[in-house]
């Protein structure tokens, strides 16, 4: 196995890498700044991203002086929304990211490691998981019981975790699990726990790193397009914003407001881009043959 | 090969049955009690309720519930929707089928040509600045925000150029005086369609089949194809349907490519690494070193073996670009069903929503089974279950 | 004599991260038709370098920073890349390594074959090349039925025939085989290698072939050729070589297997290992493995030298003939 350093060396040759990572720190700084905005220099009453509302002016507001991407129908300032998002954009894509890399790691080495019946339930589980429709389907349950961001993003790890990363990340512990040092462990007396914690998942793990930023990628847009629909309970997320105009009838007159939702909508899609191209320059660490030459 | 055919059906029945399973129990083990929800909806008439209750067999315990729901879906009911009652939910989901099915088929068969084709030409081209440009540009794509995609392609084409149709299925005052329902047309239309695919795929089979390929051939080809999409037009003229056909077609048109956008990239990207990995193999060098010409060595030494990972991802993929198909429907207010389960699920209509989950998943199994015998058909390795082949 | 292969001065680099790969190193040598060479030498030493070169399929990352190579007089690396295109398989064709992978999974080995004759025969109908597939399969010793099947229903030794079989299609006048049969278990090595052997003087083709096994090589060659880290060390009639060899390494090699005739023999493989082509050696690129070094061997590279007819060797104390005493040998095997 190659040192931490190694593949860093490694990652930092892929342009589409580096260039993703690039933009996810200025989304981290973008979304770290929000604290010091609101606390030293915004009006809280005016730049609160759910209640604020500024009197001086008619809403939605183009941009101006002190709205830089101006106002909402409702008196908000889109920039302080966009700010104070993303910070929950971030706990959302990880946490979910998390929870269904941590799970598919783990199920993966097991079904690999155990086979037999434990290798076949996981297995058909996850193409059934596979099947599921997932936004369609949490449209329906999010519009019956309205989930907040923890627990979405805990429903959406899970129902990532069960699916296609499991198949993936067990075929790569599978020839693993065949390597000579595995035996040796065994005939050692290491226990089955100890095998996979030490050897199987260490060697999985570049994978399942892999396939966390693919999966932030698709938690973001999930809730973002769940948000759109109006079925989760958040109070606020870029999703939320490009709700906020679509209610209130001003998606419609597409180039007059493109305040309302251009910027959340390139917030979404350029931060989505920027954890998939981390996610192929990783490709390249763990997989040679991509490897520039 | 009917064995193992057979065997992918009966999974499929299996896999179909957990999934109605699961998305049954799923939505009563919602807090809040469906029914009641469902019962106490003030758009049902009074005396509608208790009728209803019984129907449904609302008072018997959830398991006999489920068995039954299993043997009316079987017999093709479904409940009665209550958002458009008294509308059977089959009746309401057969009429949107075909429109997701024409639009989900057109957008995916499309995103995968394009994807394929491009693909091949980057990694084929690897490190070029056309390799560069579309991997950038197909990331913007596949992880663009749907609404907001299809917010800009409306913009731009229909509401800036004026070159198509905002939304929707049709052009309601073109139909005003229009001799048929537009579901009718539509039907006609995609049998019509159907045809000239199957038409036109057998000419090109035929003639395709040597491995000379004689611009004679290729020319005669292309003839015949145009011969018969030429009379497939002709006849709708005559019958007087194509100027609905291609108002139709015309609203179309933004859904598909947007769709189109959305999804090519995933296949393209795919193919791409695929491809890198093939063009080391020692077939492609020893197709080089046969001097055969570059275009066969790329398409059919190093595409033609990248195609077959590409095609299970293909497989694994249809359930995302099935959500995002719904979603596009949304924007564009095609009434497939995609806005049924959207406006039923917002609706709280319970039997609606539920059965448009339970075709969504119908409809993904069947996609799902289409696309593997696709890949069994291409990898002369699935030996279908059978013995292979003695050794020699 | 009419030579059909030429290469002169030819040497070549591979560009790497850690530097410049010296694979070929100022490689001579000629090859007249109808004759067979032999190129030995232990894996990595560059022999599929060469064979590469010749066939004019280097990968990006190569350089050739001189020498030239003749193929029926024409000069290979100054045609245009579609006129030499045209020249593969029907003047040159290859047995690759991993003839096991050669054959694409997704085609009948059947018309993988006719492809070939069809591109390169415009006269031929689809017809005409499947009755040469038929006949190239007699040849090769396949039932004629298993045309239509696909790579995978073949076993490796026929897969390794097909390979062939290709090979021969277009009637090449010369056929580069790198290790043909190394992936073959020893008694199907020994027939397959014969059989090539017996259709080559048949037809009156040249052949080179590539092994890292000297005991392969010295069946089937006219002609033998050493090669250590990218030069080529000793070369010369194969009789000569196997009677009297001169280079060191050579006899090193001859050592280190075991005849196919399977006589008993301990085995005495030459101490150390090839060096890193990155930085070779300086001098002689053997010496730091040689038991004869000399000062000299350290500081200066040896010139090849004619120590027989046709025999040249790169050593400055090459084995002297055995008239003039076989001690030194004695000391070797001691
Ligand atoms: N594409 C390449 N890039 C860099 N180095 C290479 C490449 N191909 C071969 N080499 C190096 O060149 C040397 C000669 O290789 P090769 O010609 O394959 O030797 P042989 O066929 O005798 O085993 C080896 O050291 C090998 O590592
Ligand atoms: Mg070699």
């Amino acid at each position: 196995m190659r040192s931490l350093a190694q593949h860093w060396a490694i990652f930092r040759e892929s342009r589409i890498g580096i260039a993703g990572l690039v933009v996810i720190v200025c989304f981290g700084v973008f979304g770290m700044m929000w604290p010091l905005m609101f606390r030293n220099v915004w009006d809280p009453n005016v730049y609160h991203p759910v209640v604020g509302f500024d009197p001086t002016m008619m809403h939605p507001a183009a941009p101006c002086r002190g709205h830089l991407l101006g106002t909402d129908p409702i008196g908000r300032d889109i920039l302080a929304q966009l700010m104070f998002s993303t910070g929950r954009e971030f706990l959302l894509g990880v946490l979910s990211a998390m929870i269904s890399v941590v799970v598919g790691t783990f199920i993966g080495a097991m079904a690999a490691y155990y086979g037999g019946f434990t290798d076949a339930f996981f297995m058909r589980l996850a193409d059934i998981v596979m099947l599921f429709p997932f936004v369609p389907l949490l449209v329906v349950v999010g519009s019956l019981v309205r989930l907040d961001m923890f627990s979405f993003a805990i429903i959406l790890g899970f129902l990532e975790a069960f699916g296609g990363i499991t198949i993936i990340l067990k075929a790569q512990a599978l020839q693993v699990k065949v390597r000579p040092y595995i035996d040796a462990a065994k005939v050692a007396g290491g226990d089955d726990l100890h095998i996979i914690r030490s050897h199987i998942i260490p060697n999985v793990l570049p994978l399942s790193f892999l396939y966390m930023m693919f999966n932030v990628t698709a938690a973001i847009l999930s809730e973002a397009t769940l948000s759109f629909f109006g079925v989760l309970n958040i109070d606020m997320s870029w999703g939320m914003m490009i709700h906020t105009a679509e209610t209130a009838g001003y998606l419609f007159d597409y180039g007059r407001y493109w305040w309302l939702w251009l910027p959340s909508g390139l917030a979404i899609t350029l931060f989505c881009a920027a954890f998939y191209m981390v996610g192929r320059g990783l490709d390249e660490v763990v997989n040679p043959r991509l490897r520039k030459r | 090969m009917r064995r193992y055919v057979l065997g992918r059906v009966g999974q499929l029945v299996i896999t179909l049955f957990i999934y109605i399973a699961l998305v049954y129990f799923l939505l009563q083990a919602m807090p809040g009690d469906i029914s009641m929800i469902y019962l106490q909806n003030p758009r049902i008439p009074q005396a509608a309720r208790e009728e209803l209750k019984k129907q449904l067999g609302l008072d018997q315990p959830p398991i006999v519930q489920f068995l039954s729901y299993i043997r009316n879906f079987f017999t093709g009911n479904l409940g009665v929707s209550f958002s458009q009652y008294p509308r059977p939910v089959w009746d309401i989901l057969l009429e949107r089928l075909p429109r997701t099915l024409v639009l989900f088929i057109t957008a995916n068969a499309l995103s995968f040509y394009v994807g394929f084709m491009l693909g091949r030409v980057i990694a084929w081209r690897r490190g070029a600045t056309v390799d560069h440009a579309a991997t950038v540009v197909g990331i913007a794509f596949w992880t663009a925000f749907y609404p907001l995609l299809s917010l800009i392609l409306i913009w731009l084409f229909a509401y800036t150029l004026k070159w198509l149709p905002l939304n929707q299925f049709i052009e309601p005052s073109l139909w005003v005086y229009a001799p048929w329902p537009s579901n009718t047309v539509f039907g006609y239309m995609v049998f019509g369609i159907a045809v000239i695919s199957i038409a036109v795929f057998a000419i090109l089979w035929s003639l395709g089949r040597g491995q000379r390929k004689t611009g004679r051939k290729i020319g005669l080809a292309w003839a015949l194809s145009a011969g018969v999409f030429a009379a497939g037009l002709g006849v709708a003229a005559s019958a007087g349907m194509l100027v609905y056909m291609w108002d139709i077609v015309r609203h179309m048109v933004l859904p598909v490519v947007t769709l189109t956008l959305i999804n090519f990239a995933g296949t393209m990207l795919l193919m791409r690494d695929s491809m890198l990995e093939t063009v080391e193999e020692d077939y492609v060098m020893a197709a080089r070193a046969k001097g055969l010409p570059d275009a066969v060595v790329r398409d059919r030494y190093a595409a033609r073996n990248a195609l077959l990972p590409t095609v299970t991802s293909l497989v694994l993929s249809l359930a995302a670009s099935m959500s995002g198909g719904l979603v596009t429907e949304t924007m564009f207010s095609w009434p497939g069903l995609g806005q049924v389960l959207f406006r039923s699920a917002l609706a709280n209509d319970y039997p609606l929503a539920t059965g448009a989950l339970v075709f969504t998943g119908i409809f993904l199994l069947i996609a799902h089974f289409v696309a593997d015998m696709l890949y069994a058909a291409l990898d002369p390795r699935i030996s279908y279950g059978g013995e292979p082949v003695a050794e020699g | 004599m009419d030579a059909l292969l030429k290469v002169e001065n030819f040497t070549m680099h591979y560009r790497t991260t850690a530097g410049h790969v010296k694979a070929v190193d100022d490689v001579t040598f000629s090859l007249a038709r109808g004759q067979s060479l032999g190129l030995v030498g232990e894996s990595g030493c560059g022999k599929t370098s060469i064979a590469m070169s010749i066939m004019r399929l280097l990968p990006y990352n190569s350089e050739i920073k001189s020498g030239r190579v003749f193929l029926g007089g024409q000069d290979v690396y100054s045609m245009r890349e579609e006129d030499f295109r045209k020249l593969r398989w029907k003047e040159v064709a290859m047995i690759f390594q991993a003839a096991m992978n050669a054959l694409n999974p997704v085609y009948t080995v059947g018309s993988q074959i006719t492809e070939v004759i069809l591109e390169h025969e415009p006269a031929a109908s689809e017809r005409d090349a499947r009755e040469r597939v038929a006949e190239l399969f007699c040849t090769v010793g396949i039932p004629e039925e298993r045309m239509d099947h696909y790579p995978h229903e073949y076993s490796g030794g026929m897969k390794q025939r097909a390979v062939i079989a290709m090979a021969l299609a277009c009637s090449p006048s010369l056929i580069i085989a790198d290790e043909p049969t190394t992936a073959l278990d020893v008694i199907v090595q020994d027939k397959i290698l014969r059989e090539m052997e017996e259709i080559r003087r048949k037809t009156d083709m040249s052949m080179i072939y590539i092994s890292h096994d000297i005991s392969v090589i010295a069946e089937v060659s006219d002609v033998v050729g050493v090669m250590y880290a990218g030069k080529l060390v000793e070369i010369g009639p194969a009789d000569d070589i196997f009677k009297r060899p001169r280079h060191p390494y050579t006899y090193g090699l001859m050592n280190a297997y075991p005849s196919i005739l399977g006589e008993k023999r301990d085995l005495a493989t030459i101490p150390g290992e090839p060096p890193n082509l990155v930085f070779p050696p300086e001098g002689c690129r053997f010496h730091p493995r040689c038991d004869w070094a000399t000062d000299e061997c350290g500081t200066v590279e040896p010139p090849a030298r004619y120590v027989g007819p046709n025999h040249s060797v790169a050593c400055y104390n090459p084995f002297p003939a055995p008239s003039s005493g076989g001690d030194r040998i004695g000391v070797a095997t001691a």
